[in-house]
């Protein structure tokens, strides 16, 4: 039981490594889009991925109490995803006009903002 | 392993800061200040700045994110380019950060014991604030007791920003927005398309609201405190907005009982101040409130904090209100 209980702060600090990685991703996809709704979606898992890490920081250095930070992002940061589609919503050419590339982009078949919506906010 | 986790968060701060500069289009701007925030309340987090770190997560993604979406909403998407390469402006900034760092030489070096804040007054704040406050959280007994009189001057402050911000954007044509939206059709209707979110959004705003009044009241003893009570339980109410529509939230709380609510934070701090005048006690020294000083303490820092929540809440929502029906004029 105790070798668990050694072991434990390793564990916090690869999982931290881990995590450290995949917000890296998504960060470049953030930055890269191409299309607005990859960066909601990037915004969205990055906030996650936050949540995360501030319950692993509390862990790792000992004081699990301030998982309270990590219990606000948890409630509203999805907030800001909810804002974003319904200000998308019904306004394809504002879609358009928040993406960075030139790409045609089909609203309706792979990227409908009605589609998404509950579906984005259903993974918090 | 701290010292790598914070190197990768600088790094990342660093990539979502240039790329905030090079990208014009404002939308992608405010995904990336988004992420900005995460990024910097997580290192907060890891420097030990727990209260600084639970405001930046309560005020970052959510309501930011919101104020700034609303003001695309009613201006424009794109940013304008400058009419000519400001090569001036550069070199100033240049130089002034290059006098900004020379600067820093002199400033002792992180966590130096022997540096001159951990000298002045913080070894009393340390030492004596659990017998002098009996606040377990010393940020709350600094911030709402020794530092009192600087946590009005805040509190003022967003009082007279929610004010100005509502006197420069108003609520003019706001009864004619509700029969647009009325007359377009989008009350009932739209409600229908949205049923697992109506539903999930109707399950997390009590407990939005219940964490709100947590932070509130748990304030002395973990991080937070009426500010960032006051910026959650807005949160929810936005929520609530953004779902059925500003209409339905204005009649649960109007624009003008929030003006009041408001005033009656700030006053519900000054009078405090107040009546520990009159009761014999300097401005705000709570000592005097109960025949035990700590008792005193304690009912003055939660009366505080109590003002402080109110107005912070009602000055959110009412910089929201004011933000929407404005996006609504504008369709």
């Amino acid at each position: 039981m105790s070798s668990i209980l050694e072991l434990m702060p390793s564990v916090y600090a690869g999982a931290s490594l881990a995590l450290l990685a995949v917000m890296g991703s998504t960060l470049v996809r953030a930055i890269l889009g191409p299309t607005a709704f990859d960066r909601v979606m990037a915004v969205n898992m990055f906030g996650t991925k936050t949540v995360l890490l501030l319950s692993l920081l509390g862990f790792l250095s000992g004081r699990p109490d301030f998982l309270d930070i990590a219990l606000v992002y948890a409630l509203v940061n999805f907030l800001s995803t909810i804002a974003v589609l319904r200000f998308f919503e019904g306004r394809p050419q504002v879609v358009k006009q928040c993406s960075t590339t030139d790409v045609d982009l089909d609203v309706n078949h792979d990227a409908d903002p009605d589609a998404s919506g509950p579906t984005t906010a259903m993974e918090e | 392993m701290e010292l790598i986790i914070d190197i990768t968060l600088l790094t990342f701060l660093g990539l979502t800061a240039l790329a905030i500069n090079r990208i014009d289009k404002l939308f992608c701007i405010i995904m990336l200040s988004g992420i900005y925030s995460l990024l910097c309340a997580s290192l907060f987090v890891s420097m030990d700045a727990v209260d600084v770190a639970f405001t930046e997560a309560a005020v970052g993604t959510g309501i930011a994110t919101v104020l700034l979406l609303s003001t695309i909403g009613a201006t424009d998407t794109q940013q304008r380019s400058a009419p000519q390469r400001p090569l001036f402006a550069l070199l100033v900034v240049c130089a002034t950060g290059a006098i900004l760092v020379y600067g820093t030489m002199d400033m002792p070096a992180f966590g130096d014991p022997d540096a001159p804040i951990h000298h002045h007054v913080a070894p009393r704040y340390l030492e004596m604030s659990q017998q002098e406050v009996g606040s377990d959280n010393i940020v709350t007994s600094i911030l709402s007791s020794y530092r009192g009189f600087d946590t009005l001057g805040e509190t003022v402050v967003i009082f007279t920003a929610g004010l100005s911000v509502v006197g420069l954007i108003g609520f003019r044509g706001m009864q004619k927005f509700g029969d647009r939206q009325r007359a377009a059709g989008i009350t009932q209707d739209d409600m229908g398309k949205h049923l697992v979110l109506r539903i999930v959004i109707k399950m997390f705003i009590p407990l939005i609201l219940l964490f709100a009044l947590y932070v509130q009241f748990h304030g002395d003893f973990g991080p937070g405190g009426g500010f960032q009570a006051g910026v959650i339980f807005a949160s929810g109410f936005i929520f609530y907005t953004l779902m059925f529509g500003l209409d339905a939230a204005m009649r649960v709380v109007s624009p003008r009982t929030l003006s009041y609510i408001a005033a009656l934070g700030v006053l519900t701090y000054g009078g405090v101040g107040i009546t520990t005048l009159l009761m014999g006690g300097n401005f705000l020294d709570y000592n005097v409130l109960r025949p035990d000083p700590l008792q005193g303490q304690h009912l003055g820092i939660f009366l505080i904090e109590l003002g402080v929540g109110t107005t912070v809440f009602s000055i959110m929502v009412l910089i929201f209100f004011a933000f929407s029906s404005r996006k609504g004029l504008r369709q």
